[in-house]
């Protein structure tokens, strides 16, 4: 057989080989692009000059560093928010290309379909992403609490004493038994100076009621809860019961990115349950209008050695129980968390809606079909993304079965598709 | 990076694909039957000695369609500096190897199985140079001809 008779078909340009997430850039709108330009002009020019030597598309490249830069500036928390086929995951690889370049750690992760809970493996590889970093930081997270009586703990300090120093000098800087003895106190002797003292009881940290937020939560609200403000010297009360940390638990959402954004003069950073420790009753709106203390100390302790990222596709999968214990996961191992989700998630900045348009469409099409004479106009375009429901992913899938049409038909009726799609 | 040419393209790689060159000796009709020799050359140019890290030629099969994609790797050869292989580019070099008798090529509607013989090579700046040959492996009819056959019977 000769190699001239002999003619290999063309690939299918909407096979998966070449639309898969990472195969094509995501397609951007030129009116974003507008929008980032008049709001950061400098900035817009540095990345424009960078994205020149790129071989990227340069107008993805741009928004996407713009992008970047936003979900920085959020905590490195962010969710890319749309329906079903409309390049989330797209735009998630190609936000994750840039994060790698801008020397983040990334460890990504996508759920299959109708998978609603997160894998042994994944925590297990997730453990390991934490570990391969030379900054990992145990902490109480992933440590539970030590349980130690006094005395074991006075012997561990002994013992790592005598390492450092040696036994004589230990034996100096520790009392004997006897010496300890003199200076025991009797209990009547202890009652006695506690009723001389009486010392009045410590004031309750300042709580303010709901009836002061009246104005802030825009209801009478009748939830029974205070909130400390920033920089009061008033140790929180968590729900663990100690001061410092705070975590997330089931009954307290986290606030919708609308309200945790905007600019007020009075910011509140922890929640104060009641004195018995119940979780307070919180309606929709106290949910949305409490800004935890968590996002706030992660923008400020934010370093260079905490740049990783886990991006998680496919988030509005999960059940509601994994989804607090991913998010708690990564707040307290300082980890950056970027998902995918259809609808948005209260507590996570929404980074960028992906809604395809005629546009984009258009430039998905023009990049897919790049050495082929056919080109659909803007009229066919429009009729497709109603059709499938600005579904992208079933509009690929049917060009596929038409191109494979196409590729076989005769060669008149190939002629004339070519003839009615001018390029 | 992005990009769609006569073969797909990989992360990383340049486009300059004629800097790498593979191709198969035989009939010249790239056409093989099950557990023959397949046999060919690769060589790159324009590049120098020195800016090569590594060379990989792997003889490979890749299914392409609606669905997710899959790939096997038939033969694979790599030769690195680091080893201590003497790499020249513009030599050409030879390769050779027994085909297997499954996959078999196909070209179907839903899927296809493609077979490749491939050059990758790793430079020392960091970026790759790829090329890829087409073959076929068996004589299967294509979806069309099935089509024909089964409009015939009926």
């Amino acid at each position: 057989m000769n190699e001239t008779f002999f003619q290999f078909p063309e690939s299918n340009p909407f096979s998966t080989r070449y639309t898969a997430p990472g195969k094509t850039p995501y397609f951007f709108e030129r009116s974003f692009l507008r929008q980032m330009k008049a709001a950061h002009p400098e900035k817009f020019e540095e990345l424009f000059v960078r994205a020149l030597g790129a071989r990227e598309e340069i107008r993805t490249l741009v928004c996407v560093h713009f992008l970047v830069d936003a979900f920085e500036s959020r905590g490195c928390r962010g969710q890319i928010v749309g329906g079903h086929g409309t390049g989330k995951s797209t735009l998630l690889h190609v936000i994750k290309e840039a994060l790698i370049s801008s020397g983040y750690e990334v460890f990504s992760w996508s759920l299959h379909d109708q998978q609603r809970f997160l894998p042994d493996v994944f925590w297990l590889e997730l453990q390991e992403f934490l570990q391969s970093a030379p900054n990992f930081l145990p902490t109480k997270c992933l440590l539970p609490p030590p349980v130690v009586s006094h005395d074991d703990y006075v012997a561990q300090q002994v013992e790592s004493l005598r390492e450092v120093f040696g036994d004589e000098q230990v034996d100096l800087m520790t009392p004997n038994q006897e010496e300890v003895e003199e200076f025991v106190v009797s209990d009547e002797a202890l009652s006695e100076a506690s009723e001389k003292l009486e010392e009045p009881e410590p004031e309750p940290p300042p709580q303010i009621t709901p009836a002061q937020l009246t104005g802030f939560f825009g209801y009478n609200g009748a939830g029974n809860f205070g909130l400390n403000r920033c920089g009061t010297e008033t140790p929180p009360v968590t729900p663990q019961g100690g001061a410092g940390d705070f975590a997330p638990f089931p009954g307290i959402a986290e606030p919708n990115e609308q309200i945790a954004e905007s600019e007020s003069d009075e910011q509140y950073d922890e929640i104060v349950l009641d004195s018995d420790g119940s979780k307070p009753a919180l309606t929709a709106q106290q949910k949305l209008a409490i800004p935890l203390s968590a996002d706030f100390d992660l923008q400020k302790s934010r370093s260079f050695f905490d740049k990783k990222v886990v991006c998680f596709d496919g988030f509005e999968q999960l059940s509601y129980v994994n989804r607090i214990i991913l998010r708690t996961f990564c707040r307290m191992n300082r980890l950056g968390l970027l998902i995918t989700t259809h609808s948005p998630v209260i507590g996570i900045p929404v980074l960028f809606k992906t809604v395809p348009s005629v546009e984009t469409l258009r430039q998905l099409l023009s990049f897919l079909l790049d050495d082929l004479d056919m080109t659909p106009g803007d009229a066919e375009l429009e009729t497709l993304l109603k059709n499938f429901n600005y579904n992208v992913r079933d509009i690929l899938f049917s060009l596929y079965d038409a191109f494979e049409k196409y590729r076989w038909a005769p060669r008149e009726i190939r002629e004339r598709i070519v003839r009615r799609y001018p390029r | 990076m992005y990009g769609r040419s006569s073969t797909a393209p990989l992360p990383g790689s340049s486009p300059q694909t004629e800097q790498a060159t593979i191709w198969l000796e035989g009939r010249g009709a790239r056409l093989y039957d099950p557990g023959e020799t397949l046999s060919g050359f690769y060589s790159l140019s324009e590049i120098r000695r020195a800016a090569v890290d590594s060379v990989e030629i792997s003889v490979l099969w890749r299914t392409e369609g609606k669905g997710n994609e899959d790939v096997g790797v038939h033969a694979f050869w790599k030769l690195s500096v680091q080893a201590g292989d003497w790499i020249d580019p513009l030599r050409p070099c030879r390769f050779s190897t027994k085909l297997p008798k499954s996959p078999l090529s196909y070209e179907g509607n839903l899927i296809k199985i493609c077979w490749y013989a491939r050059i990758r090579a790793f430079l020392s700046t960091g970026e790759q140079v790829v090329d890829e040959t087409p073959f076929r492996l068996g004589d299967l009819p294509d979806m069309r001809a099935l089509k024909l056959y089964a409009d015939h019977d009926s």
